[in-house]
């Protein structure tokens, strides 16, 4: 660090010749003599603690944003997963028989809303959960593939139901 | 004591782009030995592009948060000083275009509280004295106002080549300028400071060399 001296009246006309004279190498050098003597500004002490500080509190808070942001997802993932669930038991074989023709068509309906969840929760599961969050947590990388595979195995089970049903739930429909 | 800022040898004192890199692997403590080199530099510079001390310090602290989150994208093949001392001078543009009007406050007036909290130095009996050092006072003074008065492109060039010692090159980084510019910049800048300090008294010398003005006197 440059130490700090006091400026001279003659520093100052040096450089103002200098200028005056246009000779722009000894300007140069006479004006950062000037500038050697200017006071150097601080902040005030314990600036560097308050920095850390600071970037200690900007990781808090990004991990509590990726934790959350995890939540989210797991709780949507969930939820998709029940509703594809409950679509297969409902249009599933042992839930159609007892009921009559409007229940039936609802319970169509909600198995081709499971279907499609399924469908959903496959494309969730592969594309938007790697690329949001396995960019940050690498072993996000396993379970999105853990969920991708069981939603594959999910859905291509509700597809071969819903095909082996729907005999069945036309014969109930009535004609 | 802090360490000075452009360390470039390596041995026991590492240099700024080996403490960049071992912040980046997510050292605080790299990162804490950085801002303290350069919280000066980046607070002087900042300080006298915003005139409001206050102001100065909250965008130095950010532009050391900046600093921290854009690590990543620190090349150490370049000089660390100018990647931060770039982000800073944003920080200050920034601030400067969201208060068109800062208001004007005296840097010099810090000069006795600045050093509030740190060691004192002992008395140089080599030193000037009293009044040569309330005249080097009073220069200071009237060369900060002059300075202060520049258009901000100018006091920022002026601020980085005389200030930091930066090269042009490393200015043109900084300010995101061809080098041209910088160079047209500083010529200007330095006559505009000449002028300005010939308005406030401080008058060029005579073809003569006699020194009219406050400066001879």
């Amino acid at each position: 660090m440059r130490e700090r001296r006091e400026m001279t009246p003659e520093e100052l006309d040096g450089w103002l010749r200098a200028e005056s004279a246009a000779d722009d190498a000894e300007a140069e050098r006479r004006l950062a003599l000037l500038f050697d003597a200017l006071v150097e500004p601080a902040p005030r002490p314990g600036f560097t603690a308050r920095v850390l500080a600071s970037i200690r509190a900007e990781e808090a808070a990004v991990r509590l944003a990726r934790r959350r942001r995890f939540r989210h997802l797991a709780a949507a993932a969930v939820l998709l997963s029940a509703a594809a669930f409950a679509g297969l038991l409902l249009a599933g074989p042992g839930g159609l028989g007892a009921i009559p023709a409007l229940g039936a068509r609802c319970l169509m309906a909600a198995g081709a809303i499971g279907r499609g969840v399924a469908w959903f929760w496959t494309l969730f599961a592969t594309a938007f959960v790697p690329v949001a969050e396995a960019l940050f947590r690498p072993w996000i990388f396993g379970v999105a593939a853990a969920l991708a595979l069981s939603s594959i195995l999910m859905l291509s089970s509700l597809v071969r139901c819903l095909e082996r049903e729907k005999g069945v739930v036309h014969a109930l429909l009535p004609h | 004591m802090q360490e000075a800022p452009h360390q470039r040898v390596e041995g026991r004192v590492p240099t700024d782009e080996t403490l960049a890199i071992r912040a980046r692997e997510g050292s605080p403590e790299a990162f804490a030995r950085l801002v303290e080199r350069y919280e000066r530099p980046v607070f002087g510079l900042i300080v006298r592009l915003v005139r409001d001390p206050a102001l100065a310090e909250d965008l130095a602290q950010e532009a050391f948060l900046r600093a921290w989150r854009a690590l990543a994208s620190f090349d150490p093949e370049r000089r660390f000083a100018s990647w931060l001392l770039r982000i800073a001078h944003n920080a200050a543009i920034d601030a400067l275009r969201r208060r068109r009007t800062m208001p004007l406050v005296s840097l010099v007036m810090e000069d006795d509280g600045e050093e509030e909290g740190r060691e004192r130095e002992l008395p140089d009996l080599a030193a000037p004295n009293p009044e040569e050092r309330a005249a080097g006072r009073d220069l200071a003074r009237a060369l900060e106002q002059a300075l202060a008065g520049l258009r901000p492109e100018y006091r920022a060039a002026l601020l980085l080549r005389f200030g930091q010692q930066l090269s042009y090159e490393e200015i043109a980084e900084v300010l995101s300028l061809p080098l041209g510019t910088v160079k047209t910049f500083l010529h200007r800048g330095r006559a505009a400071l000449a002028r300005a300090l010939a308005d406030a008294g401080y008058r060029l010398p005579t073809r003569g060399g006699e020194t009219g003005g406050r400066s001879g006197t």
